[in-house]
């Protein structure tokens, strides 16, 4: 859809094509955009579940006329309608009505929600020192402004603390760089952020960075992924079957927390230093996607290599890292995250492997067949037949690194992951336990961002 | 709703952010696309479903001048903002009249 606004910005008309189960996102987005009706030839059903008889009948009968009528058409512009202020109330009632009044206009994520009432949102603004009214930057698809207000509104609605209030502007101000592309989180994958948060308030705040550390339960977790997640739908306007067209699916993280003791203990890095580039004594926010995760490893013996090897082939090759790896490649990035207990992680370490050579084993180590990334490529793009991909093709235009393409053997085992350095590890879990997961990024989309957390001036008053 | 429950009344603000964007001009539109320089957009590297397309306009269209979409690169993907930002001019440089765009597909 941007391109097509592009081009009509230039002065060029434009008719889209997009399948039936499309149109009610191409129509939203083109509403946000400021256009009323965008041209679209429809393509009825999808193209890759069907033979090649009703792809051609279609073609013929649907999207050629589609496609001649799109470009002739008159438009209809946009009608505006005017927008509540940030202190404007929009609705009185108790909390059962508001609750059903946020749920009708598409506000809350089908919890209950806080009401958001001034007086709570001005006990969320205590916590910050900018203007309420700081624009933070613009959030696609629905374009709309980032402001400290919105972020203390919805860090209500979701059942935060007031104190979070910095952690809750740091993980906006991520998802609002350019670089983590908010405007692709209603892909079809169906991607969800994730929180991670180190420093010296993850104990100030209470988060739990031991057993459970990724089920919902402790406020500070909970509420920060739930907030997230709040926010990404009523400002960036990620709504399921509008804007959000993540085909299944999952529901939101609760953010992650390391335990930075166990790390201190090992001399480990906290993930914040380590990959991040932030001091230890920082608070750090960073937000990155999790496109799949994998299943729990349980690793055993008391040397490094009982557990990497362990790690690299159970975490490295199994079948979750196959979309990542695919796509990583095709859009040249991705940012797999291993989440380690402590228990394996110190055997790791007084093992004397710091977390760059635990990356460097891993990059080296997790392989699978050309074969069936090959395989996994031409299935991944939604082409009718599985249009072949080729790593040998893809190195001849440049597009990859040449260590794809070292022979034609089909069974050569490829990397899996693009840089040591991409890989990410992060010390969480039950420290008397014996396992792993590995949290894989959906490539560029949701890179990894990270903001230093700005506290108050006051926060030593009104800190917990 | 039915069967709420009485108690506390709360007042309540809008959760959204206010909407930065502008308004769309649309172009002037395309009655005839005969004689027409029309260009091909696709989001992916496959778009196996412009070769068809392409048939069915040149027949209806005898005069038509196709752009195929390899020219201006795939406007989804690593390049995404490189390939739309250099659109405009890409489009006046081979004389568009006209776009079809495929996207999702």
């Amino acid at each position: 859809m941007r391109a097509s606004i592009a081009a009509e910005k230039a002065g060029v008309p434009t008719v889209t094509i997009v399948e039936t189960g499309f149109m009610r996102q191409a129509q939203a987005i083109a509403k946000s955009l400021g256009v009323g009706q965008l041209p679209i030839a429809e393509y009825p059903g999808q193209i890759a579940t069907d033979g090649p008889e009703a792809f051609a009948e279609k073609m013929q009968n649907a999207v050629l006329p589609g496609v001649v009528e799109g470009l002739a058409a008159p438009i209809e512009a946009a009608v505006r309608t005017g927008e509540p202020g940030p202190r404007e109330i929009v609705f009185k009632g108790t909390l059962d009505e508001v609750e059903e009044f946020f749920y009708d206009n598409l506000w809350s994520d089908g919890l209950p929600v806080i009401p958001p009432t001034i007086e709570r949102i001005e006990r969320f603004l205590e916590f910050t020192d900018r203007d309420p009214e700081e624009a933070l930057g613009t959030l696609l698809p629905e374009k709309r402004r980032v402001t400290v207000w919105n972020v203390a509104v919805n860090g209500v609605m979701a059942g935060c603390r007031p104190e979070y209030m910095p952690l809750l502007l740091a993980a906006v101000e991520c998802i609002a760089d350019p670089s983590f592309r908010i405007e692709d989180a209603g892909s079809t994958p169906g991607w969800e952020p994730l929180v991670i948060v180190n420093g010296p308030i993850l104990k100030e705040l209470d988060f739990n960075y031991e057993t459970g550390v990724m089920r919902v339960g402790r406020m500070a977790n909970s509420s920060i992924g739930r907030f997230l997640r709040l926010y990404m739908r009523n400002v960036a306007g990620l709504r399921p079957g509008l804007t959000d067209k993540g085909t299944i699916g999952a529901t939101f993280n609760v953010a992650l927390a390391e335990n930075e003791d166990a790390c201190s203990e090992m001399g480990w890095e906290p993930f914040s230093v380590d990959s991040r580039g932030f001091r230890s004594d920082e608070n750090v926010v960073t937000v990155q996607s999790v496109v799949s995760v994998t299943g729990p490893t349980y690793s055993t013996g008391d040397k490094a290599l009982d557990h990497l090897d362990y790690l690299a082939e159970f975490i490295g090759q199994s079948t979750s890292v196959y979309w990542s790896t695919r796509t990583g490649l095709l859009y040249g990035k991705w940012f797999p995250l291993f989440v380690i207990s402590p228990r394996i992680a110190n055997i790791i370490a007084k093992d004397g492997w710091s977390k760059r050579d635990v990356r460097q084993y891993l990059y080296d180590n997790c392989r699978i067949p050309a074969s069936t990334l090959e395989k996994y490529a031409g299935r991944a793009g939604g082409s009718r037949n599985g249009t072949p991909w080729s790593l040998r093709e893809e190195v001849q235009k440049g597009n990859i690194d040449k260590q794809y393409w070292e022979s034609d053997d089909p069974d050569r085992l490829v990397r899996v992951f693009m840089r040591p350095e991409w890989i990410e590890i992060v010390v969480a879990g039950d420290p008397a336990r014996n396992q792993a997961r590995g949290y894989m990024n959906n490539h560029e989309q949701g890179a990894p961002v990270s903001r230093a957390v700005q506290l108050p001036a006051n926060w030593n008053r009104h800190g917990p | 709703m039915k069967g709420t429950i009485a108690g506390p009344v709360y007042e309540v603000v809008w959760p959204l952010g206010n909407s930065a964007s502008d308004s769309l001009k649309f172009s002037p539109r395309v009655d005839d696309l005969d004689g027409k320089t029309v260009c091909e957009l696709n989001d992916f590297a496959w778009g196996e479903y412009f070769p068809q397309l392409r048939g069915h306009l040149k027949r209806t269209h005898p005069n038509i001048k196709i752009i195929e979409y390899p020219v201006f690169g795939a406007t989804h993907g690593r390049d995404e903002r490189e390939v739309i930002d250099r659109l405009p001019a890409l489009l006046k440089e081979v004389g568009a009249d006209a776009v079809i765009s495929g996207v999702g597909l």
